[in-house]
């Protein structure tokens, strides 16, 4: 009896000391990366934290996001340290990553890629992250607070009448001149919040367009969203013929929505249509 | 300072093999030999060895060439860009880019543009059936200064991400996870190293000198076409995979020449070890330092290699004047 | 006896001009020919047309009576050996590597030089008083050890036909004597066939058994030294006032210049 007992102890402990889980067994914890802001955002918000193992150095959000072990930067991020990471699934974007999942899925990493172009996209996008990391209901739950905020500012857009749609001009970077055309979020986001986007002929989703034209085309308002942070509005008031502008006149020239709300592709897109409206058609 | 013989390959071969060793082990996570071969470890592994196949190909890839340009062109400043096959092979990859074909055939796209510089390029220095050698190296320089012209102005005229999805491409890199890609390269690199080895009586009597490589009875003319051809061709293969690396073609072979002396015979395999062990070794660097951000290994050899290169010219300088 | 080369009224030069404008000679084994005349008239032309470097627009050259441009260039650079005038080594080879390369044409080229190469090359050095350069780098000598060192290259190629342009150009007067001391026992000695093309018209006619004056890319006239050098062919070809006299130790013809103007 005794000398049973020592013997599975014993073998327990051999076990314990040699026995290491193999890749992706059920028993250990899931382990996520995240190369990008908008799904570092997603699977905040789905609820995960100590499952996510690493996030880029652009991952700002939640704040929760600052205090992870970083992987890199965004366009180059260190292969080394996420494979180090032993992650289960590494979520990145499309055309900036393209090639980083491209190495990752050549190593026999699990790379999911997530590059929404509109609503419909991102909701798909955050269902299928849901599925992989086993939190459906949070994602449906999430999918419904957002797809809520959107009726709502489409209800007020529709309740003013469509004749009124006012032309919003949005400027991604300044120098050079940038903006979104069709096929783009923010060019859904406008319409949806009510607006008519000036830019939406230029033929791409993201793309330069000159000075001229946005003075041709008149915007009633202008919204600035740059990537690295809150623009000034007065260099754009003080440019060369822009006096003429309707938005500069009647002083409608926006750049204190923060950015992050308007371009990270993620769950408060919702509430960055939201502010868009309120200064699109308040 | 020479010194010939077993005993100096057997230092560089011990060389090369503590590199690699460490460029296994060691990287922006520490993995002790025994864990790096357990399962969960093994794409970190597999990344590591990736590389460093990488790194000895393209090292001992570039050196080599570099040895053989320098003999062909007689000139201790050729290195395996200078005929052009580096901007024709940016041009294909930017073309790729812009053209939106996937990433898996960008490439084949630079090898293509590498080669046609490399046709271009000789073409052009062509008198007759004679290629003299300033009109090559003219050649060259002309084509390499058009292409690159040719690619800035893609780049202005397209969106950023044509300029984002390249940036890797002007300081290289020994990211190349596609094994049927890399044993590609690695084939027709190292056979044509291979070739080259056996040609090394022909580069010692050509680094004399066009009419003292044809009295002692070098084919000369066929002979630099040959190998005019097989460098361009192993540089095309490197460039389509590793974007450009530079200094490492040129200062091996001066550094080797020095240690082992200009005989060919030995010259070539030294530089090889040598050459490896240079690139394994900085993209060690270049993974380690600033971890998690990687350097580039165009930027590491640049920054290791310029100050050993002024080193070495002044070391040179000062045994002449005694 | 056939000749060991023949030139047939061979014509060649560089791009459009002709410098050889036709060029007919026999050379035997055995002989010793020194080729003179003025600045341009084609001597160093003539020699890169008997070692193959430029080929002939018309005319023909044959070794054994064999055209020259139908034998295989390894198999003519083990007859034929070539000193040119001036040398520069990009690179730092020691002055040994330098003389074993002309081992070249012997070698296969995945064979190592075997002892017999070290040894010939030794010989080599030792016949032309380079002896003591032998570790040296050849970027470090002076032009008159380089000449030396070439010399020896050459015979370390083993060739029934040496040629030589100017190879005393860069020596003083001892090792110039010393050098064709080396070439004429080598001549008379081993049998090599040498021609020398030379500056100095008393060295020619000192050395050489026979001497082909030149002129404006043709042979002006052919023999032996006594026949070549005489005061009518010189001041006709270099146009200046010489007067001809007898060597007094060897006998043979000493052209004496005239500074004074006519």
């Amino acid at each position: 009896m005794h000398g049973r007992a020592v013997r599975r102890m014993l073998l327990s402990v051999a076990l314990g000391l040699f026995a290491r889980p193999g890749w992706g067994e059920e028993p250990r914890s899931l382990r996520v990366v995240s190369l990008a802001p908008s799904t570092t955002e997603i699977l905040f918000a789905l609820g995960l934290d100590r499952e996510i193992v690493g996030v880029s150095r652009l991952c700002q959000y939640p704040p929760r996001a600052v205090s992870k072990p970083k992987i890199g930067d965004f366009s180059n991020p260190s292969l080394e340290r996420i494979l180090s990471l032993k992650p289960d699934y590494v979520f990145c974007t499309g055309i900036e990553q393209a090639r980083v999942a491209e190495k990752l899925k050549q190593l026999g990493c699990p790379v999911v890629v997530s590059s929404p172009e509109n609503f419909g996209e991102l909701f798909d996008s955050i269902t299928g992250i849901g599925r992989r990391v086993g939190r459906e209901r949070e994602a449906a739950e999430l999918i419904a607070g957002m797809k809520a905020k959107i009726d709502r500012v489409s209800d007020r857009s529709r309740s003013r009448g469509e004749g009124v749609r006012p032309r919003v001009f949005v400027e991604i970077w300044h120098s050079p001149l940038m903006t979104a055309g069709n096929g783009s979020f923010i060019d859904e986001l406008i319409t949806l919040a009510g607006g008519q986007n000036v830019a939406g002929d230029i033929g791409k989703a993201y793309g330069n367009i000159s000075p001229e034209q946005v003075i041709r085309r008149d915007p009633e308002v202008i919204v600035l969203t740059y990537m690295e942070g809150k623009g000034s509005v007065d260099p754009v008031k003080k440019r060369w013929g822009w006096s003429a502008v309707s938005a500069v006149r009647n002083g409608r020239v926006y750049g204190d929505i923060d950015p992050a709300l308007l371009l990270i592709p993620g769950p408060r897109l919702a509430d960055g249509l939201i502010e868009l409206q309120k200064r699109i058609a308040p | 300072m020479r010194s010939v013989g077993r005993q100096r390959m057997s230092f560089f071969i011990f060389v090369l093999l503590s590199v690699v060793l460490a460029g296994l082990i060691k990287g922006s996570v520490d993995v002790p030999l025994g864990e790096l071969f357990h399962p969960e470890n093994r794409p970190l592994l597999s990344l590591r060895l990736f590389r460093v196949l990488a790194g000895i190909v393209a090292g001992s890839g570039l050196a080599a060439c570099g040895i053989a340009l320098q003999a062909i062109l007689r000139n201790p400043l050729a290195e395996p860009y200078l005929l052009g096959t580096s901007s024709g092979a940016g041009l294909g990859a930017v073309l790729a880019v812009i053209l939106g074909i996937g990433q898996a055939f960008l490439p084949l796209s630079a090898f293509i543009g590498a080669l046609v510089s490399a046709v271009l390029v000789y073409s052009i220095a062509r008198q007759g059936y004679r290629i003299p050698i300033p009109s090559l190296i003219l050649s060259g320089v002309v084509v390499s200064v058009a292409f690159s012209g040719i690619i800035v102005f893609l780049i202005s005229v397209s969106s950023n991400e044509a300029v984002h999805g390249l940036m890797w491409w002007l300081w290289g890199s020994l990211d190349v996870y596609d094994p049927r890609l890399l044993s590609a390269v690695s084939l027709v690199v190292l056979a044509g190293i291979a070739v080259l080895f056996v040609f090394a009586q022909d580069l010692n009597a050509l680094s004399l000198g066009e009419e003292e490589a044809h009295h002692l009875g070098v084919q000369t003319e066929r002979v630099k076409t040959g190998l005019f051809i097989l460098t361009s061709l192993m540089t095309a293969c490197l460039v389509c995979v590793t974007g450009i690396i530079g200094f490492v073609g040129l200062i091996v072979p001066h550094l080797m020449r020095m240690v082992v002396g200009p005989n060919h015979k030995t010259l070539l395999p030294a530089s090889c070890l040598a050459g490896a062990s240079f690139l394994v070794g900085c993209d060690l660097i270049g993974r380690t330092v600033f971890s998690p951000v990687e350097i580039p290994i165009g930027v590491i050899t640049a920054v290791v290699g310029a100050p050993v290169f002024i080193v070495l010219m002044k070391m040179q300088h000062r045994v002449r004047e005694r | 006896m056939t000749p060991f080369m023949r030139l047939n009224s061979v014509v060649g030069g560089y791009a459009k001009e002709d410098v050889v404008r036709g060029v007919s000679l026999d050379i035997h084994r055995g002989d010793f020919i020194g080729i003179i005349g003025p600045n341009g008239s084609g001597k160093s032309t003539l020699l890169k047309l008997m070692t193959r470097f430029l080929k002939p627009w018309r005319g023909v050259l044959t070794l054994d009576e064999e055209d020259l441009g139908g034998i295989e260039p390894r198999s003519f650079a083990r007859k034929v050996a070539f000193v040119p005038q001036d040398t520069w080594v990009q690179f730092p080879f020691t002055v040994e590597e330098i003389v074993l390369m002309g081992r070249i044409p012997h070698l296969g080229r995945l064979q190592s030089e075997t002892k017999r190469d070290f040894a010939l090359a030794e010989k080599a050095l030792g016949l032309t008083g380079a002896s003591h350069l032998k570790g040296k780098e050849i970027d470090q000598l002076s032009a008159g050890e380089r000449q030396r060192v070439i010399i020896a290259r050459a015979l370390v190629q083993e060739p029934s036909l040496l040629l030589l342009d100017e190879p005393t150009s860069h020596l003083d007067i001892g090792h110039q004597i010393k050098m064709l001391n080396l070439l004429r026992r080598l001549n008379k000695d081993t049998g090599l066939t040498i021609v020398i093309v030379l500056h100095d018209l008393n060295l020619a006619g000192e050395y050489c058994n026979r001497l082909a004056l030149m002129e404006e890319g043709r042979v002006f006239i052919e023999g032996t030294p006594e026949q070549v050098l005489t005061y009518k062919n010189v001041e006709s070809v270099y146009k200046t006032v010489v007067v001809v006299r007898e060597n007094p130790i060897s006998g043979k013809p000493y052209v004496i210049v005239s500074s004074r103007e006519a």
